[in-house]
């Protein structure tokens, strides 16, 4: 073939071209990736509790993307807001935590030290903490116990 | 007596040997992984995560706490443009995700997975981040 073939690297931006009309309220997307998402994530469900729940019903209803954009719109508001409020007050704990999170496989379970201190930064400065909702009730959550049967092989 | 050097070359020979292919794993794997160990037990939704820090940073092992997302991260992904777009018998170009034009002759390809998404059991929407 003589003429020119186009490379596989795009060389102009990509342009959408189907845009959503302009009476969809545009709301930024949040930029955080997957450890400090994960670092976040029951705090997230703690502050906009109220937000996720209404957008799974929804989603539940129905699965089309469009029935549901307002209750996305709220879900991603209030995780930025949340990530922004997060950074602003225990930015090195949370840093520290995603950090520790990344090099071990993104497992809660080998980062507990890190989580204590994120922990106790988040209910002082925001009064948000860290509840799973699967515990089974009246044994301490498997993130506050002392003696884990599951922990690092080495100290 | 002269000592048998030459019985030390075999213990040598494995000591290289193990050791070079120990240290090029090694130096591949972080290579690879920026520095990182290696992921395992690696699920769909975390490959799914990994997709998206790789549209976020470049990377799929790269991460950012910046919860302004990098120009062009919620329209440009060559998951979202390319994964519905379909060639039809007749040359035009269609999204997967619209409904199927009755005035149109589509693949038993297309056919068949537009009647799986419609049928909620797929969705080219569903894993990606809302």
């Amino acid at each position: 073939m003589s003429s020119a073939q186009s490379g596989s690297v795009a060389t102009r931006p990509y342009v959408d071209p189907t845009p959503l009309p302009d009476n969809i309220p545009k709301v930024q997307e949040l930029g955080v990736s997957s450890a400090p998402l994960k670092s976040a994530a029951f705090f997230i469900g703690a502050y906009c509790k109220e937000y996720n729940e209404d957008f799974m019903l929804c989603k539940s209803e129905n699965r089309d993307p469009s029935h549901c954009l307002k209750e996305g719109r709220r879900v991603t508001r209030c995780a930025t807001d949340l990530i922004n409020k997060m950074r602003e007050n225990c930015l090195s704990q949370f840093q520290e935590h995603w950090d520790c999170l990344e090099k071990n496989n993104q497992e809660y379970y080998l980062c507990r030290k890190p989580e204590r201190t994120l922990n106790a930064c988040m209910f002082e400065k925001l009064g948000l903490t860290k509840t799973i909702p699967s515990a089974p009730a009246g044994k301490t959550p498997v993130h506050e116990l002392e003696k884990p049967l599951f922990k690092a092989i080495q100290k | 007596m002269p000592v048998p050097w030459e019985a030390l070359i075999p213990f040598g020979l494995l000591t290289v040997m193990f050791g070079a292919t120990g240290t090029l794993l090694n130096v591949s794997s972080g290579a690879q992984n920026l520095g990182k160990p290696i992921r395992h037990n690696i699920d769909a939704w975390d490959e799914m995560m990994m997709k998206r820090d790789e549209q976020l940073t470049g990377h799929k092992r790269g991460q950012r706490d910046d919860p302004v997302p990098p120009p062009g991260f919620e329209t440009g992904s060559s998951t979202r443009a390319t994964g519905g777009l379909v060639v039809l018998f007749n040359g035009k170009l269609a999204n997967i995700s619209d409904p199927l034009d009755p005035t149109l002759t589509y693949s038993p390809a297309v056919k068949a997975r537009s009647k799986l998404e419609y049928a909620g059991k797929l969705s080219f929407t569903d894993t990606q981040p809302h």
